[in-house]
């Protein structure tokens, strides 16, 4: 179930949330804005695609809606006091519920989507991270995602278009984290925050401890910078290209980037 | 999740009726002579090779050609990786880039006025 592309470099690219598989027994319990899947992180493993030679991807195709591999397995909030998204959301990123009336997952539920789609997705990130780790002494883990720049529910007013996480600083090497942002920075006409609204989610704190040799960062896009921000989501073939050139360079540093 | 990817497959595919693929030689001919506009977007293309791109983050300078029957733009660098490649239709005054992996960009056409 769970796609991954085998390159012999230090790094790995998260791919959780691009996903748009539903099984059908859950299909049936989402409402029409559950069916909308307007949450998904659209086309990011196209935008990522060929960038650069011997990465790593590891793919979940099963949506977010069913579960978010990018949420603490065991329920913990991820922005404690801020409006967030769940293990097994029940609402969408504005708030409105995603399920017909009773029809939402329960404990057991929830408890046999963690073993069926969660649990693979990180023993297969862990055992990349394992294998490229053996290959180099060390392993950094980009987590690929994206969003709609502009979700009252989530933040007030317009997302940057790069949003680096690094749980302040905690996930990576400095040195790891001031090559992403230097590069957004130098993207011309693109604005950038580091631990801004979006700081990491679970992946990126799960799997980021540099002292073992685990460097983790998360890279939230604006969806503004390459497709249509509403269904259907339509791809951006000119604003695209003008991004992939950025993310590029930003892969590419991070490919070559060693230990001091 | 059919539905979606129903829809996704018909939004990727230049299978309409008044679609035609252009030609390598068209795609040179045309070019140059017009401008393409999207959803906020603007681009012209020059004939000595530059390309000139507007939206609301400012204007981006790039380089294209054609390869086969296809357009290939670069931005931010020349060097082989950076370029990718598109087939190009067209229905009427609409532009539509296609690429290997099934996405689909429609643009309208105007002309260029130099």
């Amino acid at each position: 179930m769970i796609e991954v592309a085998q390159g012999n470099s230090p790094l790995v690219l998260g791919l959780p949330h691009t996903g748009t598989d539903v099984p059908d027994e859950i299909l049936a319990s989402f409402n029409e804005t559950g069916r909308d899947l307007a949450d998904t992180d659209w086309h990011i493993h196209t935008l990522y695609e060929g960038l650069v030679p011997e990465i790593t991807t590891v793919h979940t195709p099963v949506h977010r809606y069913v579960i978010d591999v990018n949420r603490d397995p065991g329920g913990i909030s991820l922005y404690p006091g801020e409006n967030t998204t769940t293990l097994c959301p029940l609402t969408d990123f504005d708030g409105n519920g995603i399920y017909k009336t009773g029809m939402e997952p329960d404990e057991a539920e929830v408890a046999s989507r963690r073993e069926k789609f969660h649990k693979p997705y990180h023993e297969a990130l862990a055992a990349e991270l394992d294998r490229v780790r053996a290959l180099h002494g060390f392993a950094l883990l980009y987590d690929c995602h994206s969003i709609r720049s502009g979700i009252p529910f989530l933040f007030d007013g317009t997302l940057p278009d790069f949003n680096t996480g690094t749980n302040l600083g905690t996930t990576c090497d400095a040195s790891i984290e001031t090559l992403v942002v230097e590069r957004c920075k130098r993207a011309d006409g693109y604005t950038s925050v580091l631990n801004g609204r979006f700081k990491g989610g679970w992946t990126t704190r799960h799997y980021g401890r540099p002292a073992e040799g685990l460097h983790a960062i998360q890279m939230e896009l604006a969806q503004s910078t390459y497709c249509l921000e509403r269904a259907p989501w339509i791809w951006d073939a000119g604003k695209a290209d003008r991004l992939r050139a950025h993310l590029r360079d930003i892969v590419t540093d991070l490919q070559n980037w060693k230990p001091a | 999740m059919k539905f979606i990817a129903f829809i996704t497959a018909l939004f990727a595919t230049p299978c309409f009726a008044q679609e035609v693929r252009l030609t390598g030689d068209e795609i040179q001919e045309l070019l140059p002579t017009i401008v393409v506009t999207g959803n906020q977007t603007w681009q012209n293309f020059d004939l000595n090779g530059d390309t000139r791109y507007d939206d609301a983050r400012g204007p981006s300078h790039g380089w294209w050609e054609v390869r086969g029957n296809q357009y290939c733009s670069a931005w931010g660098s020349r060097e082989p990786s950076y370029w990718s490649c598109y087939q190009v239709w067209r229905d009427g005054e609409t532009l539509i880039w296609s690429n290997d992996s099934g996405h689909r960009t429609e643009n309208h056409i105007q002309n260029r006025q130099n």
